[in-house]
């Protein structure tokens, strides 16, 4: 997850990621098991192309937090930015 | 659509004072109490099956359900504990119910313990939030001081005390049977079901561990009725429920409204989007569930149409997070929290193997 996160997953990750909430789900001794895949397994069912852009591209820079507040921060050019 | 809200649990929150007894009966409050001290335990637990209403804690089990199959009587304690742990990410609404109208929870506690024939319950309120804890206690004092509780609850020789526990904050012990491992003075670990907290819950007793909103809707339901209950929410999830919106929405907060709204009649209540962005993703019911999307803003927020379009109703944590947010980012501050919260990651740390929410 930190490895996409930061730009350096590979398509393993992704499908080893996948495969590993698999076998949580519903084999956990209490539902924490499975409440912990749940956000993993529909993020990659609904935005499968943010998981692969993070072979290549950290979350930061897809993402710049900076974009989220409401008020005008100045930032530098922001270098590198895909839409997304 | 701004009459789909029904304010009920939050209906006087904005009173100067609302969470005292005073305010407390000027809005109705402990008549349920006097209705159900006229009524067999049974006829509350028949009521409480009558209205449907489902667990509010994240599953859904029917409540009154979950009652009845406490082990039958033998004499020996029973006992009620209500779940106020409350540490799904997103989820805040027991907390803000606690701390604006702790009577309801108080009052539900007494009428469901008389249902039940447990003479001492339990609050288990996260340790984290003191200003709650201390709210509680006060409204316990003064639920005491009223003839509320005690040995004689309104005069009518029944035995119900409350003790509020403040636990020591883990997301672990809001699982019904870690949390009365920790109520008992142990770590916070899950137990094997069967037995059933119903069968063998707080020491070894019969329990029934029920959500802070659950217990807090009891007292509504003696009062006004199942069929008023029932005439709110859908067939299947009757009645109403706090949306607790937060995130990228112009006014985020609590919105009580029945069960089977949709998330955009919430969105247009809560102002709409903020800044005018586009919404990306959100959890229906906390991080725990699966997220939805803008195709599932008409997906009924009932319990079966939650699930049927693949995802939870769960604590209806309306999480939403709009179109300059990175999925792969939240998802992995959520991965990060559910492997902390695991109780087997402090085993791994220490055995580097073991436990079953590796991520
Ligand atoms: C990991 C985990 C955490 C939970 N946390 C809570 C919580 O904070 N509050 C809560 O009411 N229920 C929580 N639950 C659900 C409880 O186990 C239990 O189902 C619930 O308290 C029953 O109440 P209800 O029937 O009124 O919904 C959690 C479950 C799990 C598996
Ligand atoms: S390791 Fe995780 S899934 Fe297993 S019992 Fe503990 S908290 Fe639950």
């Amino acid at each position: 997850m930190n490895r996409i996160e930061n730009g350096q997953g590979t398509q393993d990750d992704i499908d080893k990621l996948v495969d590993i909430c698999d076998n949580i789900l519903g084999r956990s001794f209490c539902a924490l098991g499975d409440a912990a895949t749940s956000p993993i397994t529909s993020a990659v069912q609904y935005f499968r192309e943010e998981f692969e852009a993070g072979m290549h591209t950290p979350a930061h820079e897809l993402f710049p937090p900076e974009r989220s507040v409401l008020f005008d921060i100045q930032t530098k050019e922001p270098s590198g930015m895909v839409s997304a | 659509m701004t009459d789909t809200l029904t304010p009920i649990l939050t209906k006087f929150w904005d009173d100067p004072q609302s969470w005292t007894l005073a305010t407390y009966e000027r809005h109705d409050g402990y008549k349920a109490l006097t209705k159900a001290l006229e009524m067999e335990p049974q006829a509350i637990i028949d009521a409480v099956k009558d209205s449907s209403i489902r667990g509010r804690g994240g599953a859904g089990f029917p409540t009154g359900m979950k009652w009845s199959f406490m082990s039958p009587p033998d004499g020996g304690p029973r006992y009620l504990v209500v779940n106020a742990d409350e540490s799904e990410p997103g989820t805040c609404k027991d907390v803000p119910l606690m701390m604006a109208n702790p009577h309801a929870l108080i009052e539900g506690v007494i009428i469901a313990s008389y249902a039940i024939g447990c003479e001492h319950a339990f609050i288990y309120l996260r340790g984290e939030v003191v200003h709650v804890y201390r709210r509680l206690l006060r409204a316990v004092e003064e639920a005491r001081a009223a003839g509320h509780l005690g040995t004689d609850v309104g005069g009518k020789g029944v035995r119900v005390d409350i003790t509020v526990h403040a636990g020591a904050g883990a997301y672990i012990c809001g699982e019904e049977t870690a949390l009365l491992d920790s109520l008992e003075g142990r770590r916070g670990q899950p137990r094997l079901k069967p037995p059933f907290p119903g069968a063998a819950g707080l020491y070894a007793r019969p329990t029934s561990v029920n959500n802070v909103e659950s217990i807090a809707s009891v007292p509504g339901i003696i009062l006004e009725g199942s069929d008023w209950f029932k005439g709110m929410g859908t067939e299947k999830s009757t009645g109403f429920g706090i949306f607790s919106l937060s995130g990228h929405v112009t006014n985020p907060g609590q919105f009580e409204a029945p069960l089977g709204i949709t998330m955009r009649e919430l969105i247009d209540l809560a102002g709409g989007m903020r800044g005018g962005r586009k919404l990306k993703f959100w959890t229906p019911g906390g991080s725990s569930t699966p997220i939805f999307t803008e195709e599932h803003l008409d997906v009924p927020l009932d319990f079966d149409s939650v699930a049927a379009a693949g995802s939870m109703l769960g604590t209806r944590a309306l999480q939403v997070f709009d179109e300059t947010v990175s999925v792969v980012r939240a998802v992995a501050r959520w991965t990060d929290f559910y492997a902390h919260e695991s109780w087997a990651s402090a085993r791994r740390a220490a055995r580097a193997r073991g436990g079953c929410a590796r991520s």
